[in-house]
């Protein structure tokens, strides 16, 4: 998976609610209906970076079925990012689209 | 990574791994199937860690560490890249280097002593000219009284050090043994001397204050060089008593190691004698220099209290000068430059060096000319890299679209630019410590002393690497830029083989830089080369093969004046009777040695300001000595021994006395000259006329010249003048006109001398072709160098041309393949790629001959015999330059006409 699309697809996820690694590659699998299967190694590797980049932040929580997990959430910045990189995709998507119509 | 996020990042991946676990297991999974399963998934965990941590924003540092480790497997990738590119770096930053080492060591580094910083040095300059001139406006040499007066009167500085500008030989032997004498060099010091310095004795110890009066024990230090190579560093030397020239003294200790005076020279001092000891060497009490006011001598080094601005102590110690001048200096001549007369206090921690200012504006010369070598490097780094990224655009594009930042890409390819710097620095130590050792060796030939170190110090170090850093900006930067460059759709759907223009104007822009830097290079080379081949081959006047010179010191060897009317026959009589000599000589001064004595004289009375503004140089010489220097006597005749104190007093002058103050030389015989005194103006007899020799370097002005012979001298009234009189009968040189080898008599003359008396020895005794060359020391140096350097310079250039030709070739071969399918034959194509390398080449041609000739004319005042604008030279360059360009154009010119059209076409 390309990555530029993994980090948006992770904010969108963590948009709704804060979640935890497991989580995030579960609803990620789930939502996509199987057609993206997150690799772990790219999936921490995306954590750290949208971290380092201010767009998420972590707390140690514990989690449904009492496990101690790391969980993120959006900050503001991610909530702009998300927006931006959205608008951008769709900006992308609708100009393949008009492309394929042709 | 930091061991604390280590931890977290364990423990995410098993609580991530445990959950993977339990919903396969909720969707009907055993255990060990969910295991299995979710290992298969994830991969093993060291991977996941692995590219976690591969992608971990540690800090700078560690992102930066990640460049470089990228940076290297892409220079392992391309090996003849890597070291041609390090090796062309380690030559530009070694010239570099090397120079720099250079300007530490003989204009930066400071004494080895106890806090430099504090020191000030009362006075500038490095001449100790003025015994008996007077006036020496900025002064840098004072009189022994006056320099009490400061030490007893100054409050700024804590200690004031004095040490004499002269220093003696001394011979030196062990009091009561048989052994010859040791030549030592030596130098007077006020007892406050190493104190001043805050140094401590490596054996037995300095001066204290007792050791400076007239009637104090006399006491010497030995500096530790001295004590190791002259006497094994022996123990029992300490404490011991020595003669020194025939007094007893005794040696209270030895200096620390490495400290070889206050003064950067080729011949340091190895014995320091305490001032208060001068007069009893001086040999009479009317000869000592320590009481007299207007003999100006040592030189004053100060440590500087706190809390003083030094400007105020320059006015202080200035005003003090004038009132003292004003006491004893009462011509109106000088009663008019009083007020002319200053003292400038100026930081003293690198001490006293002639060599300092001598040497400055040629290391000044050879640092630009090291900086065009290493700007010529950059250019052709930037050139490879350029190259060489063009290559790798279309990898950049990818990354570009997949969302990396341009910076993140160029810091990418900065790393590889430092690592590349990194390298060639480490090379360019290497590449300097040979050099500047090389160089050392070169300049101080002849010299039994090299008082500047080759090897590489901490600041060299320091130097280099930041060097290579800014190398590293400067070549990698640009290149860096423009292969990130965002047109990176175009790179992709073109596959590379664009056909755009895009980076070939900075390129010719580079090319053309190169050529030009090379053409001045090339010139200068030519006109220092030319210059030097002058100065060798100038004719001298004298013969310089089979002649051996030395110099002595009957002074050191205990000669007092009486004694030198009878050993002047004994010691030609010595010196003749070594097998192989065929004629001997003395003199007071040889040429192209440090030379000579400048007096002022009136010609038969005659008044002109003209002659008395002449100057004239002066030497005595024994009546063989025209004969062993193979000099012609033109008209009348040489001395003789019947030219006695009785007889009528004679002189010998050269072609162009005669010529100056005569108009011709028949003229000149049998006419009478004397000293520029009131009754004295008709002292000498012209009796014979020689052709004149070149005493100085050829580059100088060279002065007319009269000869006297030792066994007449003129009784003057004057003080200063009866003791320039008196010292100037000590014959300080020998000459031997010898068959055979020179380098075969040292020993003989060492045992002739010795079976005279075992306190004389001869002192750097050498073949004259020998001295003769060492003059020229520094001038072949500059001329070597420059030849390295532009050597260097068009190697680089004519690499650098060859890369970017070759590249425009891979680049333009689709075109070159059109061209030959469409009927174009190889003729055309080779003119077509060659026509494109040498024009560049031309442009830079066409900026750098101006800038030659400039270059030249600055340089005018240093070259000999050449004019600033040399044709030859220029033309010279040109030819080379362009010989070089063509070669390094045809090679792959001769490639693009070989490519078959349709290959060429297949790459597409």
């Amino acid at each position: 998976m390309v990555q530029g699309t993994l980090d948006m697809l992770i904010l969108k996820t963590l948009a709704l609610e804060p979640m935890h690694g497991w989580g995030v590659a579960q609803r990620i699998e789930q939502v996509s209906g199987g057609v993206f299967k997150v690799n772990a190694g790219s999936l921490f590797s995306a954590f750290l970076r949208l971290e380092r980049a201010g767009r998420v932040k972590t707390e140690w929580m514990i989690s449904e079925n009492n496990r101690r997990a790391k969980y993120y959430s959006l900050t503001a910045a991610g909530k702009k990012a998300l927006a931006e990189e959205t608008r951008e995709w769709e900006r992308q998507v609708s100009a393949i689209a008009r492309i394929l119509e042709v | 990574m930091l061991p604390k996020k280590k931890q977290d990042l364990d423990e995410e991946l098993r609580s991530y791994f445990e959950m993977s676990v339990e919903t396969k297991m909720r969707a009907g999974m055993t255990e060990s199937e969910a295991t299995r399963a979710t290992r298969i998934e994830m991969g093993s965990m060291d991977s996941v860690k692995e590219a976690v941590r591969d992608s971990t924003w540690e800090s700078v540092f560690g992102d930066l560490w990640r460049d470089l480790r990228h940076g290297l497997r892409q220079l392992r990738r391309s090996p003849s890249f890597t070291v041609i590119a390090i090796l062309t770096l380690a030559l530009g930053l070694g010239a570099n280097t090397a120079i720099f080492t250079l300007i530490h060591g003989v204009i930066l580094k400071q004494l080895p002593v106890s806090n430099p910083g504090a020191l000030y040095r009362i006075g500038a300059g490095e001449n100790y000219c003025c015994l008996w001139l007077g006036m020496q406006d900025s002064w840098g040499t004072f009189s022994y009284p006056f320099y009490r007066h400061l030490a007893d009167t100054n409050k700024a500085f804590s200690h004031i050090a004095a040490f004499s500008g002269a220093n003696p030989s001394l011979g030196v032997r062990r009091a009561g043994s048989r052994e010859t004498a040791q030549t030592l060099t030596g130098e007077w010091v006020s007892a406050n001397y190493f104190a001043t310095f805050g140094l401590n004795a490596s054996a037995g110890r300095l001066f204290i204050a007792a050791d400076d009066g007239a009637t104090a024990p006399p006491a010497v230090v030995m500096s530790c060089r001295a004590w190791k190579e002259k006497y094994n560093s022996d123990p029992t030397l300490i404490g011991s008593t020595l003669v020194v020239s025939g007094r007893a003294m005794t040696l209270v200790g030895v200096a620390p190691e490495g400290f070889e005076g206050a003064r950067l020279t080729p011949h340091p001092p190895e014995l320091w004698i305490p001032l208060g000891q001068e007069p009893m060497f001086a040999g009479s009490p009317q000869n000592s220099m320590l009481p007299q006011r207007q003999a100006s001598w040592l030189f004053l080094i100060g440590r500087m209290n706190p809390g003083y601005p030094a400007a105020a102590v320059e006015a202080q110690i200035t005003n003090d000068l004038r009132q003292d001048l004003a006491e004893y200096r009462t011509s109106d001549e000088d009663r008019a430059r009083l007020s002319k007369q200053q003292v400038r206090v100026i930081p003293g921690g690198t001490g006293v060096s002639s060599l300092r200012s001598d040497s400055e504006s040629g290391l000044q010369f050879l640092a630009i000319a090291a900086g065009l070598v290493l700007l010529i490097a950059c250019a052709n780094l930037s050139n490879l890299l350029l190259a060489r990224g063009v290559a790798r655009r279309q990898q950049m594009a990818l990354r570009l679209s997949l969302g990396a930042t341009r910076f993140r890409l160029m810091r990418g390819v900065l790393a590889e630019s430092l690592l590349l710097s990194l390298f060639g620095g480490i090379g360019g130590i290497l590449v300097a410590y040979a050099g500047s050792g090389m160089i050392l060796w070169i300049a101080f030939r002849g010299d039994a002393f090299i008082p500047v170190s080759a090897s590489p110090s901490l600041p060299v170090f320091g130097f280099a690497f930041a060097l290579a850093t800014l190398a590293a900006l400067v070549f990698g930067l640009f290149p860096a830029w423009k292969n990130t460059d965002a047109g990176a759709g175009e790179a992709l759907r073109s596959g590379g083989r664009t056909t755009s223009r895009a980076s070939s104007g900075p390129q010719r822009m580079l090319v053309i830089l190169q050529a030009a830097l090379s053409i001045v290079l090339l010139a200068l080379t030519g006109l220092l080369t030319q210059s030097l081949r002058n100065l060798e081959t100038t004719q001298f006047g004298f013969a310089a093969q089979g002649r051996v010179i030395a110099n002595i010191s009957l002074d050191s060897a205990g000669y007092k004046q009486a004694d030198l009317p009878a050993l002047y026959p004994r010691l030609e009589e010595t010196l003749r009777s070594i097998p192989g000599v065929r004629t001997a000589s003395y003199s007071l001064q040889t040429p192209q040695r440090s030379c000579c004595i400048n007096l002022g004289i009136q010609i038969d009375g005659r008044t002109e300001k003209w002659i008395s503004e002449t100057n004239v140089l002066f030497n005595r010489v024994s009546p063989q000595y025209f004969e062993a220097m193979g000099v012609r006597v033109l008209r009348g005749r040489p001395f003789s021994p019947r030219d006695t104190q009785a007889a009528v007093h004679v002189a010998i002058v050269d072609e162009w006395f005669a010529a100056k103050f005569w108009g011709s030389i028949d003229e000149a015989l049998g006419k009478r000259f004397g000293a520029r005194l009131d009754g004295h103006a008709r002292d000498f007899e012209i009796v014979g006329i020689v052709n004149a020799v070149k005493y100085r370097n050829p580059a100088l002005v060279q002065h007319p010249m009269y000869f006297l012979p030792f066994t007449q001298s003129t009784d003057y009234r004057q003080e200063d003048y009866r003791r320039l009189e008196e010292g100037t009968l000590y014959p300080q040189a020998i000459q031997l006109n010898v068959s055979g080898p020179p380098e075969r008599f040292e020993m003989p003359l060492r045992n002739a001398l010795a079976s005279l008396n075992p306190n004389l020895l001869p002192i750097e005794p050498r073949s004259y072709s020998e001295q003769v060359a060492m003059q020229f020391n520094r001038e072949r140096l500059a001329a070597r160098l420059t030849v390295i350097f532009s050597l260097l310079s068009l190697l680089l250039a004519s690499l650098g041309l060859y890369g970017v030709t070759a590249y425009n070739v891979t680049r333009r071969t689709n075109e070159i393949g059109v061209r030959m399918a469409l009927g174009a034959d190889r003729t055309n194509v080779v003119c077509m790629i060659l026509k494109g390398a040498l024009t560049n080449v031309g442009i830079g041609l066409l900026i750098g001959i101006p800038i030659a000739i400039a270059a030249g004319r600055a340089l005018a005042s240093r070259l000999y015999q050449i004019a600033p604008f040399d044709p030859l030279s220029v033309g010279g360059a040109v030819a080379t330059l362009l010989f070089f360009a063509a070669l390094a154009g045809v090679i792959p010119a001769l490639r693009a006409a070989s490519i078959a059209p349709v290959t060429a076409l297949r790459n597409e």
